[in-house]
């Protein structure tokens, strides 16, 4: 998420320690303005998620893959921040920002605007879930641009590039030469 | 300053839609716009506006007969535009040698140069694209748009020509449809936006008058917004002190650490 970064109210507390549940009561209750950020590495790479709270309320979230370039916004993001809470190598941060620094961020990442229902915020503390990760990995496999184009039947495109205004006109000049030649 | 060419390869898919509207998007942000109409053969720019009596046109200005300051009207919401000629019998006689040199010479007058390109690869779209410096691609959801647009892509690649990303039109939401995300990754290009097929464009074209105008609330008319908010450097905006990339890298150092323990 494209976010400022605020003033930092805790860093580096440890995910695997930590009751997410009663932390983001704590930040509700505390009236928020500012996001909780959550990094960690039990997944094959550096995943990273960030739930965003205006006065309180969660209005934001985002969740990103860094090692595949792949970025889930709302629910999806939150089902996976929620994971995330329970991974063994984890920190969290939490920022405060200005409503209007919040309000601007929040006009440029309008994909990641949720506000989740009361039910959604009750977590329960489980083990870290792997198949998240393996869900985008399959995801990034169905959009390599080869497969795809194979899929649509359009490999032949990639590999012939349509020529320039000046390759044909050299074309052109072959052929003239070609035919005086005979 | 910047000139942005509007290409599909493929017709009907809405460049000259696109161009118009976006052209009044970036105006309405306070931008100096002229949109040119570089499809010489199927001028389209001025009948959408029903703008009509433009007896110079972007035809006068390549065959050297007129500057191309002769050429230039104003347009709705303050934008300037340079039409094509209507008659055929012209249009089949252009020569386009001069049409780089006339996209410089707007560059100088404006904050964009919106062009609305013919569709095909032939001379005067494969001219059309490399006479600007940037490209937005149009593309809608079907395996041929795809293959047109890839041939764009490639030919701005070739001339060094910017793309700036693609925009997806007229998405019906259909299961076929080939899905934005796999466009994204065919394409290997940033998706500027998505627009629904929204019967409000083709309303405000019988009637003459640019989306922008008549319908400012429909999705096509936010989907322009939104571009010309980003061609503005919109996001870059919001990163007020440090942005959060360098926070990450003190997460990661903090990470190793964890590790450690
Ligand atoms: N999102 C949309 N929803 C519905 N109709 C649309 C949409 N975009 C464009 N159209 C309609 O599609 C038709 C073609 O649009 P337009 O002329 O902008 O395309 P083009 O790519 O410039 O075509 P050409 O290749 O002929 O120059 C027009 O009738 C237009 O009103
Ligand atoms: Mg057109």
């Amino acid at each position: 998420m494209n976010l400022p970064a605020g003033k930092a109210l805790k860093t580096g507390l440890d995910a695997a320690s930590i009751d997410f549940s009663s932390l983001v009561a704590e930040l509700s209750n505390k009236k928020l303005i500012g996001f909780a950020c959550v990094t960690i590495g039990d997944g094959s790479g550096i995943e990273e998620g960030v739930l965003v709270f205006d006065e309180g309320k969660t209005v934001a979230s985002d969740y990103e893959y860094l090692k595949y370039g792949v970025t889930l916004f709302g629910k999806e993001a939150f089902k996976r921040i929620v994971n995330a809470s329970n991974a063994k190598y984890g920190t969290i941060d939490v920022y405060q920002l200005t409503s209007e620094q919040l309000h601007l961020a929040l006009s440029f990442n309008e994909q990641a605007i949720w506000v989740p229902s009361p039910n959604d915020l009750r977590v329960d503390k489980k083990s870290f879930d792997k198949s998240f990760e393996q869900q985008v990995i399959d995801e990034a496999k169905n959009l390599d641009k080869s497969e795809l184009l194979k899929k649509y039947k359009l490999s032949d495109v990639e590999e012939k590039r349509p020529k320039t205004q000046d390759e044909r006109e050299l074309d052109d000049a072959d052929l003239l030469n070609n035919i005086k030649k005979r | 300053m910047r000139s942005i060419v509007v290409s599909s390869g493929k017709g009907g898919v809405g460049k000259t839609s696109i161009s118009l509207n976006l052209g009044i998007a970036l105006a309405r942000l306070g931008k100096k716009v002229i949109v040119v109409d570089a499809d010489v053969s199927m001028a389209n720019i001025g009948i959408l506006m029903g703008i009509e009596r433009t007896p110079l046109t972007l035809h006068n200005a390549l065959m050297g007969e007129v500057p191309v300051d002769d050429a230039i009207y104003e347009g709705p919401a303050g934008i300037k535009f340079v039409p094509s000629g209507l008659s055929i019998a012209r249009a089949s006689k252009i020569s386009f040698s001069r049409f780089e040199p006339i996209i410089k010479e707007l560059e100088e007058k404006a904050d964009f140069v919106i062009i609305d390109s013919p569709s095909g690869l032939a001379i005067d779209a494969e001219t059309a694209l490399k006479s600007a410096k940037e490209l937005i691609i149009v593309a809608i959801p079907e395996p041929t748009s795809v293959a047109d647009a890839l041939k764009i892509k490639q030919m701005a690649e070739k001339y060094s020509v910017k793309t700036l990303g693609f925009v997806v039109n007229r998405i019906i939401g259909e299961g076929h449809e080939i899905k934005t995300k796999e466009l994204a990754s065919l394409l290997e290009a940033n998706v500027l936006a998505e627009i629904a097929e929204d019967i409000q464009v083709r309303r405000a074209g019988s009637s003459q008058q640019p989306v922008m105008s008549k319908y400012p609330n429909s999705s096509f008319a936010r989907a322009m917004n939104k571009i010309a908010l980003d061609l503005c450097g919109g996001a870059s905006a919001v990163a007020q002190g440090k942005p959060k990339k360098g926070l990450l890298e003190s997460i990661v150092d903090k990470l190793k650490q964890i590790f450690k323990r």
